[in-house]
């Protein structure tokens, strides 16, 4: 990025190589649209572009770069005042929009569906944590930058969020200990 | 270090991050042995957290790339054209010392660039007299006698003419077949009469024309431009046969006034 930033712009390429497919899951987990997404990766991109000046010699790519994701979503959310999640969890199917996607994660498991559920109606921010320090694989540390909250914070709210998600997901499904192989 | 639920649990959290100290790992384990609600609680967590590994991740299509690259190309194409403008700001934000420079120059140049101003308005004048001159050079060699009266008429626009303009000029009026021309040649002649060679020529021209209105308004400009000199050659016509008898007596008066100036 330090590249990009002194003027060799087509150094961005590399970075979305790397990077596109984790932010359109971000983006797909926090919005289950794929067009949506795609538009949202491309903000990212093209804000990245937009900022690049602002791109700090010491900072992280990755944190700058979701950093810039969670404002872009933001954005998105703001802008669409229809768009809001129903925290309804047996129209989960429906609320997934009609892509190839869809049907990847029809194909699932049912475990692995109902799971996916869960994720689905926790409250927003929570999603999000989950989406940071699970599927992104963010480090505490990291997620706590983003946040502006303390390692602790973070923490506890994960295990609180984990928590809710259980709660979520015995719902669906009853035995959790059954469906998931726990003794 | 005693250990609670709390401690614990953020242990068990860090593990998910990585694995922890052995040791660490082994104060973990036993508490979780002798704390069984907890270590479940936890388990289930961990399966969840696990599974979740499983889920599969979404893909996005291949429009997103080629958007991607269409908004990528668009963006070094704009990097590597910086425009004049741009490149002007970035330069001058960069030296602004060479700013001050340059505006201190501009005003020495300046005092230097008003008489060069006037240099260049007089070398447009020179150009535009040239090009009439040549264009009257030109204009006199054509057969139509309207085209080389308006010859004649440009040398009146000259604000200096040389002796290509004049030899020209004193060539038509002994030459030109239309009188008319001629009169006009001579009529151009006159701002010139000063010149010793042009007078030594209207001279010349005397006994050379044969048109007897040419021959009256000779006399006129002799008298004007007092050429005594010419008074011989005006005897001369009045010897000749032929020469139209009705502007003899304009003859005589002419060179009555003459030797009288």
């Amino acid at each position: 990025m330090l590249k990009v930033k002194a003027g060799d712009v087509e150094k961005l390429g590399l970075l979305y190589k790397r990077y596109s497919r984790r932010l359109f899951g971000f983006f797909y987990r926090m919005t289950s649209s794929a067009s949506v997404s795609e538009d949202l990766v491309q903000n990212v991109f093209m804000r990245m572009l937009k900022y690049k000046h602002s791109y700090s010699d010491s900072g992280n790519f990755e944190a700058w770069a979701f950093h810039m994701s969670r404002n872009v979503h933001k954005d998105f959310l703001r802008k669409n005042s229809r768009y809001s999640w129903q925290e309804d969890m047996s129209t989960w199917e429906e609320q997934l929009k009609d892509d190839h996607n869809k049907e990847v994660y029809l194909q699932q498991t049912d475990e692995l569906n109902n799971l996916s559920r869960a994720i689905q109606a926790l409250p927003e921010d929570k999603r999000e944590l989950i989406e940071l320090t699970r599927f992104q694989k963010l480090k505490y540390e990291q997620v706590a930058q983003l946040l502006g909250i303390s390692e602790s914070a973070v923490k506890v709210r994960v295990h609180r969020t984990m928590k809710e998600l259980k709660d979520n997901y015995l719902k669906l499904d009853g035995n959790i200990s059954n469906k998931t192989g726990l003794s | 270090m005693k250990l609670t639920d709390d401690i614990v649990t953020q242990w068990w959290l860090e593990s998910l991050e990585g694995p922890l100290a052995e040791a660490q790992q082994q104060q973990l384990e036993e508490y979780l042995k002798a704390n069984p609600v907890l270590a479940e609680e936890l388990e289930q967590q961990s399966a969840l957290w696990n599974s979740m590994g499983d889920i599969k991740s979404p893909e996005p299509s291949s429009e997103m790339d080629l958007r991607f690259e269409a908004m990528l190309g668009q963006a070094v194409a704009a990097s590597r054209k910086p425009t004049f403008m741009d490149q002007l700001k970035t330069w001058f934000s960069a030296n602004w010392q060479v700013s001050i420079g340059s505006l201190a120059m501009g005003l020495v140049i300046g005092i230097f660039f008003i008489p060069k101003q006037q240099n260049d308005v007089a070398d447009l004048t020179a150009e535009v007299q040239d090009m009439k001159q040549l264009l009257m050079l030109t204009m006199i060699e054509k057969p139509q006698a309207h085209d080389r009266i308006k010859a004649v008429n440009l040398t009146k626009e000259l604000l200096k003419a040389d002796s290509k303009v004049t030899d020209a000029l004193i060539s038509t009026l002994n030459q030109d077949e239309s009188i008319n021309v001629r009169l006009a040649a001579l009529e151009a002649l006159i701002p010139y009469g000063k010149q010793s060679e042009v007078r030594q020529a209207l001279i010349q021209s005397i006994k050379l024309q044969d048109s007897p209105l040419v021959q009256v308004a000779l006399a006129d400009a002799m008298i004007m431009l007092q050429v005594k000199s010419s008074v011989e050659s005006f005897k001369d016509m009045l010897q000749s046969e032929d020469v139209d008898e009705s502007i003899k007596p304009k003859l005589q008066s002419t060179i009555e006034t003459l030797r009288s100036i």
